[in-house]
């Protein structure tokens, strides 16, 4: 059986691997955004949870820690029954830590790995990084050094020397103290205290309130009570009551570092009192082989607590939608829209009074520019000759091939329009990230690129600009018609005026019909003007309402612009950075709960 | 002459400690902690110690006996005197508030005005007792009231003085010493007692490296005040760091010091000892007297005789030997005035970080600010203000747009026009006065608002600065800044009409000014502004260029060139002052933060500059006892009292060489482990492995020693 599956594989949920993955992706999301301690022990614990999952579950890994002089090296051979450590009375004492190899009941009596999932206590080992390794056989076999001892092969234990209630499938470590003058001892106990399933802490009478270890070790591990256990060695220096005393005391600076559960084990290594419980608490941990994933659990619960309360309190649904409408609004106002629809109205209506006019008064209209070419989003000229238009070539429209390179000539949103989206950019932001924390913040923010709007704003008005459109087909009826009306006020008029030149020379005048009482010729000049006047002054009425038509439709295709450009350079990265806090905030409580 | 260095070097280190009081450290810089953490030690070294010291050279040596937490301090301490004066345990930490036992008759000498003036006093007395006046010496009474320990060791003839003072807190705290600390702050209790030999005073200190981090901070305050350490340590303990850094201390300041090397099981006495002494070698410590106390069973919670004999015999020599007294005092006290000396220069420097960092930030804050400022500046005269809705109502105020696109080629022509539409007397347009405060109103915020995030981001990757900001509020503009913009637009624009109207009352151009209307006039002075720079570039001249020369024209023609010149400048001036107003308001809003802090920010010149007088005067000081050295003679205190000529700052008092054991029964096993030896002059030696076969006699409880012998033999 594969200790991996045994402890749970990544497709079971809240699983170890699962919440190592979470709390993964909540280190991923976080850089850079939370406090860079909180981070990097995360990470730490990411990498150091995943090396362990990875390794063999059939080995719990014990570790004997604590202060120089309490008696870790003693504590060990007392457990072991063999002395496989050499404790001293010179401070301090054990420079490198040592290893006994305890393998499950199932494995060869020599010690070697067995096949398994391919990772024995070697490679446990290799990653723990001890080079001084015993293995402790099953029964009947003695302790013998492992192929990579460094040291003397200590004395073979007698089959009855072995202690019964042994754990098995354990690694015992003895570790280097953290307290002594010499640091490279804390170095390496520190790199062992985080990698060990199960660490032991002996304590001694002495020592145990010192403040190096509770400050820098016991408090950071508040919520790990379960991989710890306090052992109180040299009990045999105190008296019975004292011991009570000192075990009642012990627990309550335990409770006081957030560690109310753990259990206080008073030992002696000199007299092998106590030895036994310890004994086989550690053989039941090792047996239930549940300390390694315990261990993972407690580190990556702690680091997405830590993670977790980095990121603040959760987001408010919907907060980046929030304040869309008033940023779009506000953009608008500064691309110029309603200055382009206005200009588009107007431009209609000059347009259609060109064509539409009375031909007579028509010339007037086009010693004005067209509103929309003065803001550069007329026709290109080229289009309008194209089509016979006679309007002035040198109209200050620029024509380039590309529409995308094409720039208006509105007024540049430089400064006071400028001023103006950036404040509402702002507003937008701080209405978005209503709740979250200040770095995240300062990230959404700084996702923003304000630089860049007057730009896209301009390209967007010139993609959705108005002069796309075409000109409707009865203006060149009512076009034709004018003309057609002014050709008959001309026959008319030329009638009249022969009519005139005949009576004015005297000659005999022809007979001129009438329409009633009226002579036709006057019919025709009096008639063809008052109908050309009145048409075009029905067709301005029906122009006005088509221009404002034609106003709201660019209204609604330049809003439809600036709130893509809106969406694109100002809502995607701050939701970007809002989505991000959510997510990691979501995946640092997956790790922590 | 060293009778007037003493004073000079008095006066130097009372200067140094005004300005080490002086400097504050309120800024989050990253020397600051450390620093204040510094300086509230030297203060406390100086007022402990330095200061009592060198006033009154001759007061009693105070002796620190400090260590480990569970190293057996109290025991010791209760074991030479004979007497329980200070609780052990076997609960860590023990010992709460420190103890400090001295002879009755040098109650003077450990007065609170002269040693710990920073700690408040207990002394203890007898339940129900009224508390007296000062020096009010209450009938000796048995302090271990309500205590059910060791109840045999209540020895009234052990001489235990227990007095009331005044400063006598409520009667709850005094055997709840817990309890009285955690109300007041730091306290000392102080026990008289005859078994101490005059002239000497001993501290039972808290534990160097307890859980309690105030336990840990009165520790090392009281080994700086001492004039010698006992520093205790364990056979399990010796190699601890934490010890170690405080010896550290000790080595740098050349403290006067023994190690005590306490609970040492039988028979590793010689090696763990030489493994110390090699620690100690290896650490500029060589030569320190390493004390071995074994681990023995507790009688009636004392440790024999025999083996307190060796610490016993130093104590013992401290006080009653002028010369190793001298010596241990005035090589503390030197040691410590070059120690101040050199680490006042670090809180100097602190101080410099501060004033710097205090520099920095301001300057942030000023720099952003200006920007923002020179912005608006720059955007109000450069004519990109003429563009969009200010042009627009313009055009409005000149007649139609339309026709003004023609007027480009004939200014002249266009004015007839202009004339007609300002004589009309046309309300000159709401519409361009909105127009234009709401674009300045939108240049002002939007460049506050730059201003402040780039100040919040300044002082955001500023360690100083992150600790003052306190959230976000500070990366924006006020709140109010925008009404507040609009208002002073406004108050700008009623100063550029009552310009205008200033101008047109002149003379000549009354008639004129009056013919095209103030509110015309006012308009057309505004656009004149902010086209004032005339930084104007390319198909822009077309427009904003015609407008801008059409009011230039306008108000030359009615008021002449050199006064348009004037007005506008003055009216930019204007303008520039109101926006330099609103923006100070909003920079003020940092300085709100700052400032309060940064006031008492000061230079540590002054600071470094006594401490290099100090270093001087001590040096002068040295060189002169060290000329006078040799004339000195080493006998009779009487006489080197007289020549005046040793150490720093005087002598001992000749009634110190005076006093003998007789005063008191001395301290327990004084004198043990010497007598068989018959070595007492052979200080650097005695007591080394305090010999299993030590003769223990003297003392009141010499008959146990006597009882001892007799079984052994």
């Amino acid at each position: 059986m594969s200790g991996t599956a045994a402890r749970g594989g990544p497709a079971v949920r809240g699983g170890p691997a699962e919440r190592v993955a979470a709390l993964a992706d909540a280190v991923r999301l976080a850089a850079g955004r939370v406090d860079a301690g909180v981070e990097a022990r995360a990470a730490d614990v990411v990498a150091r949870a995943g090396e362990r999952l990875a390794l063999s579950g059939e080995y719990t890994v014990v570790a004997l820690a604590g202060a120089t002089g309490s008696g870790k090296s003693s504590l060990m051979n007392a457990l072991v029954g063999a002395e496989v450590a050499r404790p001293g009375v010179m401070r301090p004492t054990t420079g490198r830590p040592l290893a006994v190899v305890l393998p499950p009941p199932s494995q060869t009596a020599d010690g070697t790995p067995r096949g398994g999932d391919g990772s024995g206590p070697g490679e446990l080992l290799d990653w723990l990084d001890v080079s001084d390794r015993h293995v402790v056989a099953g029964a009947g076999a003695a302790v013998a050094p492992a192929r990579r001892r460094r040291r003397r092969a200590p004395d073979p234990v007698a089959d009855a020397g072995r202690p019964p209630e042994l754990p098995t499938g354990a690694v015992l470590l003895d570790l280097p103290d953290h307290d002594s003058v010499v640091a490279e001892h804390r170095a390496v106990a520190e790199r062992l205290y985080a990698r060990a399933d199960l660490l032991v802490w002996v304590v001694d009478p002495q020592k145990y309130a010192d403040a190096a270890l509770h400050v820098r070790y016991l408090r950071p591990l508040a919520g790990h009570a379960a991989v710890l256990v306090l052992a109180l060695n040299q009990v045999d220096r105190l008296s019975p009551r004292e011991v009570q005393a000192v075990v009642a005391d012990v627990r309550r600076v335990a409770a006081h570092d957030g560690l109310r559960d753990v259990p206080v084990l008073p030992v002696s290594a000199a007299t092998g009192e106590g030895v036994a419980a310890l004994r086989a608490h550690l053989a039941e941990a090792a047996r239930r082989r549940q300390a390694a994933t315990a261990r993972v659990l407690a580190d990556v619960r702690a680091a997405g607590g830590a993670l977790r309360d980095a990121c603040g309190a959760a987001p408010a649904p919907g907060a980046p939608e929030r304040g869309v409408p008033a940023l779009v609004d506000a953009l608008e106002a500064a691309a110029g829209v309603p200055l382009v629809v206005d200009a588009t109205r107007r431009s209609t209506l000059h347009q259609a009074r060109a064509v539409t006019g009375w031909p007579v008064t028509r010339w007037v209209g086009r010693l004005r520019a067209d509103p929309l070419r003065r803001l550069g989003l007329g026709r290109p000229a080229a289009l309008d000759r194209l089509r016979g238009s006679s309007r002035r070539p040198d109209a200050p429209a620029v024509a380039t091939d590309e529409q995308a390179a094409r720039r208006s000539s509105l007024p540049r949103p430089a400064t006071t329009a400028g001023a103006l989206v950036s404040i509402a950019v702002r507003d937008y932001l701080d209405a978005a990230t209503t709740g979250a924390p200040d770095a995240w913040t300062l990230a959404a923010r700084s996702a923003v690129d304000r630089a860049a709007l007057p730009d896209a704003l301009d390209q967007a008005v010139v993609a959705s600009a108005p002069a796309g459109e075409r000109d409707p087909r009865w203006w060149r009826a009512v076009g034709v018609a004018q003309w057609a009306l002014l050709s008959v006020a001309a026959v008319g008029g030329l009638w009249l005026g022969v009519l005139a030149a005949l009576a004015y020379l005297r000659l005999p005048e022809p007979v001129t019909p009438t329409w009633g009482e009226v002579p036709w010729p006057t019919v025709l000049a009096l008639g063809g003007l008052a109908l050309g006047v009145l048409l075009a002054l029905v067709a301005r009425v029906l122009a006005g309402v088509g221009a404002r038509r034609r106003a709201a439709r660019v209204r609604r295709r330049l809003r439809s612009g600036v709130r893509d450009v809106a969406e694109r350079l100002v809502v995607r990265p701050a939701t970007e950075e809002l989505t991000a806090w959510s997510a990691c905030r979501a995946a640092a409580e997956r790790a922590a709960a | 002459m060293s009778t007037s260095d003493a004073p000079r070097l008095v006066d130097a280190i009372v200067d140094l400690r005004q300005a080490l009081d002086a400097v504050a450290l309120p800024l989050a810089t990253p020397s600051a902690a450390p620093a204040a953490l510094e300086r509230r030690r030297l203060l406390d070294q100086l007022d402990d110690h330095l200061l009592p010291r060198l006033r009154d050279p001759d007061a009693a040596t105070l002796v620190v006996v400090g260590g480990s937490t569970g190293a057996g301090k109290s025991t010791l301490l209760n074991s030479l005197l004979g007497e329980d004066v200070s609780t052990p345990g076997v609960l860590r930490p023990t010992t709460r508030s420190p103890v400090l036992v001295h002879h009755p008759d040098d109650a003077d000498d450990v007065d609170p005005a002269r040693v710990l003036p920073g700690l408040a006093r207990v002394r203890e007395h007898e339940a129900g007792a009224t508390p007296g006046g000062p020096g009010q010496v209450a009938p000796p009474a048995d302090p271990h009231d309500g205590s059910d320990e060791r109840p045999g060791a209540r020895d009234g003839q052990d001489g235990l003085a227990v007095e009331a003072q005044t400063r006598t807190p409520p009667r709850g705290a005094r055997r709840d010493p817990d309890a009285g600390a955690a109300a007041r702050g730091r306290v000392l209790r102080t026990v008289a007692s005859t078994r101490m030999p005059r002239g000497l005073a001993l501290v039972d200190a808290p534990d160097v490296d307890s859980v309690e981090e105030a336990n840990r901070d009165l520790a090392a305050q009281l080994l700086r005040a001492a004039d010698a350490w006992l520093f205790v340590t364990t056979a399990a303990r010796y190699a601890d760091a934490v010890p170690w850094e405080l010896l550290g201390e000790a080595q740098r300041r050349r403290t006067h010091l023994a190690l005590v090397l306490d609970r040492v099981d039988v028979g590793t006495e010689r090696a763990v000892a030489d493994d110390l002494a090699r620690m100690l070698a290896d650490r500029g410590l060589a030569g320190t007297p390493v004390l071995v106390v074994r681990e023995v069973t507790l009688e009636d919670g004392l440790l024999p005789e025999p083996d307190v004999a060796p610490v016993a015999d130093w104590l013992t020599d401290l006080a009653l030997d002028p010369a190793e007294r001298a010596r241990a005092v005035e090589a503390t006290r030197d040691g410590a005035v070059l120690d101040v000396a050199a680490r006042s220069q670090e809180v100097a420097r602190a101080a410099d970080d501060q004033r710097e960092a205090a520099d920095r930030l301001r300057a942030a804050v000023t720099a952003a600010y200006a920007a923002a400022r020179t912005r608006v500046a720059e955007q109000t005269s450069d004519g990109t203000m003429l563009r969009g809705e200010v042009l627009a109502r313009w055009q409005d105020v000149v007649g139609t747009g339309e026709w003004f696109r023609r007027l480009e080629e004939g200014v002249s022509k266009a004015r007839d026009r202009v004339v007609g539409a300002m004589t009309g007397r046309r309300a000159a347009d709401p519409g361009l006065a909105q127009a234009v405060g709401h674009g300045v109103t939108a240049l002002v915020v939007d460049a506050a608002e730059d201003a402040a995030a780039r100040a919040h981001a300044d002082w955001h990757h500023d360690p100083a600065g992150t600790a003052l900001l306190g959230g976000l509020a500070l990366s924006r503009a006020s709140a109010d800044l925008r009404a507040r913009a609009e208002e002073q637009v406004r108050a700008w624009q009623g100063d550029v009409l009552e310009l205008v109207r200033g101008e047109g009352s002149g003379r000549r151009a009354t008639a004129r000014a009056l013919s095209f209307g103030v509110n015309g006039l006012g308009a057309a002075l505004m656009v004149a502004v902010f086209a004032s720079t005339g930084g104007l570039t390319g198909a822009e001249v077309g427009i904003v260029g015609g407008t801008a020369l059409l009011a230039q024209r306008l108000l030359e023609a009615v008021f002449g060139d050199e006064a348009v010149r004037r007005l506008t400048r003055t009216a930019h001036e204007r303008l520039d002052a109101r926006v330099a107003a609103l923006l100070d308001a909003e920079a003020a809003r940092f300085g709100a933060v700052l400032e309060p802090l940064a006031a008492s920010v000061v230079d540590g010149g002054p600071l470094r500059s006594r401490a290099v007088l100090v270093e001087s005067a001590a040096r002068a000081a040295a060189t002169a006892a060290g000329v006078a050295a040799p004339k000195d003679p080493a006998g009779p205190a009487d006489e080197r009292a007289g020549a005046g000529t040793t150490g720093l700052a005087g002598s001992p008092r000749p009634t110190r060489a005076g006093r003998d054991v007789a005063a008191g029964p001395g301290l327990r096993g004084a004198g043990a482990s010497r007598r068989p030896r018959g070595s007492a002059g052979d200080g650097a030696s005695h007591g080394r492995h305090a010999a299993e076969d030590a003769e223990p006699a003297g003392g009141l409880r010499g008959w146990w020693a006597r009882v001892r012998r007799g079984g052994r033999a």
